[in-house]
């Protein structure tokens, strides 16, 4: 149990060092960076980009429970956008996921061609008498 | 044989059995254009393309994400297998790989990705381009979805047919009423992976600009060249104007950089980012006056990001 609540001290107080790490100034002299320019309103690039400046610890979080290699995760939670943060922080769980197994193609198409082929929109097995 | 997969095929069959026409692609074959969105003139599309040249990588279990990116690069001229982007796409408690992620991958390697428009007439028109797009489909039905990354190469009006790279099978062929079925089923998600100065067709300006900021983020030498070719294609477009100059900055290249903000300042004088960045080239070359004057001139235009502008300008003053 202490082990959990030092464990818990120390990962509050690492997010308020990287809080104090990575929040800009309010007013810096800064570039304008080329993604803040293509949102419709800068309410709507400014929203983004406080969610998905605070989004990015939460993906980083999910990713690294889903298993995802430690060594990876930062290049990956780098390589996406605010918007994309924004989108994805609190939504892994439910989002689609491209994830058919081959199983699962194979025998989708294997029924499919089939009906089709009944059809007689295809002719793909040799076994199969068209209904028109 | 697993029970989602015979979920998958229950499923499936009601959907093959409407075989009858879907709505795009009779229109398609009837020459129309649909869903049109922006209202830009669309060049009719050809009756038949295929694209001969994409390798094929069969996938493993669940990995077709991983797969269809490694044929999509491939023929963007990255080969590179399956198996090294599955650490890169793969989240393994949810055996798939989200669409955003499978955006975000190309540009690590250097390569431009884009998100297609939602209609089909999109994904063909990037095939009869000459580059391959890659399709999320849901191969089964709402309650039980059978999520599925392929790689479309090829269709055909007049048979009514689509070419796929899909799971195992290498060019299958699949009626185009099906493929359309399943694409809209899975939210008409499309994606072209091209070498940076390429720019897919079936995609609006607004994607392909979101796509080079993507790249400028990996990989900002090489969307440099993004930039030039979406200047080449719209002019206009303030977005590029300024991006290539912070490619150019974030690879090193500062006179570069410099000269791209003054040539959106010129061509834009009311832009007051490409003066703030200008500003801070200036600086860097040395030249204080000039570097306020182009501050000044972003605090007098203003607007949502004055404050990063005024303080440009005061740290110049000092």
């Amino acid at each position: 149990m202490a082990d959990y609540s030092i464990s818990r001290f120390l990962s509050a107080m690492l997010v308020i060092v990287m809080l104090g790490a990575s929040l800009p100034a309010p007013v810096a002299a800064r570039m304008i960076g080329s993604e803040e320019t293509i949102s419709a309103s800068q309410a709507d690039a400014d929203r983004a980009a406080v969610e998905g400046w605070l989004g990015r610890a939460e993906v980083r979080e999910q990713m690294l429970s889903m298993g995802v290699e430690p060594a990876e995760v930062d290049a990956r939670v780098a390589a996406l956008g605010d918007a994309e943060i924004a989108e994805l922080a609190g939504r892994m769980n439910t989002m689609p996921v491209g994830s058919a197994s081959v199983v699962g193609v194979l025998f989708t198409v294997f029924i499919i061609l089939l009906v089709t082929d009944i059809l007689g929109l295809t002719k793909v097995f040799p076994f199969t008498r068209p209904v028109r | 044989m697993n029970r989602r997969a015979l979920l998958a095929a229950l499923a499936a069959a009601p959907l093959a059995v409407g075989g009858c026409a879907a709505p795009q692609s009779a229109a398609l074959r009837r020459g129309g254009t649909v869903g049109s969105a922006g209202g830009a003139a669309r060049v009719a599309l050809p009756r038949t393309a295929k694209i001969l040249a994409v390798p094929f990588h069969p996938q493993r279990d669940w990995e077709c994400g991983p797969a269809a990116l490694a044929m999509a690069m491939g023929h963007a001229g990255t080969a590179i297998e399956p198996e090294a982007l599955v650490p890169e796409v793969w989240l393994p408690a949810r055996r798939g790989s989200l669409q955003a992620e499978m955006l975000a991958a190309p540009p690590r390697r250097g390569l431009l990705s884009v998100r297609l428009e939602s209609r089909l007439g999109a994904p063909l028109a990037a095939v009869a381009d000459g580059l391959p797009a890659i399709v999320f489909q849901n191969l089964g039905l709402a309650f039980s979805p059978v999520w599925h990354y392929a790689v479309l190469i090829g269709y055909d009006l007049e048979r009514e047919r689509v070419v796929l790279h899909t799971g195992v099978d290498e060019a299958l062929e699949q009626s185009i009423n099906l493929f359309e079925r399943t694409w809209v089923r899975a939210g008409s998600w499309a994606m072209t992976v091209s070498r940076p100065d390429r720019l897919p067709a079936g995609a609006s300006e607004d994607a392909i600009t979101r796509g080079a900021a993507a790249l400028e983020r990996a990989a900002p030498a090489a969307a440099l060249r993004t930039w030039m070719a979406i200047l080449e294609r719209w002019p206009e477009n303030r977005t590029a104007a300024l991006g290539l100059g912070n490619a150019a900055w974030s690879s090193g290249e500062r006179e570069r950089a410099r000269r791209a903000w003054q040539q959106a300042a010129d061509r834009h004088p009311d832009f007051a980012d490409a003066w703030n960045n200008l500003a801070h080239a200036l600086a860097e070359g040395g030249d204080l006056p000039a570097a306020r004057k182009a501050a000044a001139r972003a605090v007098e235009l203003g607007g949502a990001r004055v404050d990063a502008y005024r303080e440009t300008l005061q740290r110049l003053s000092h």
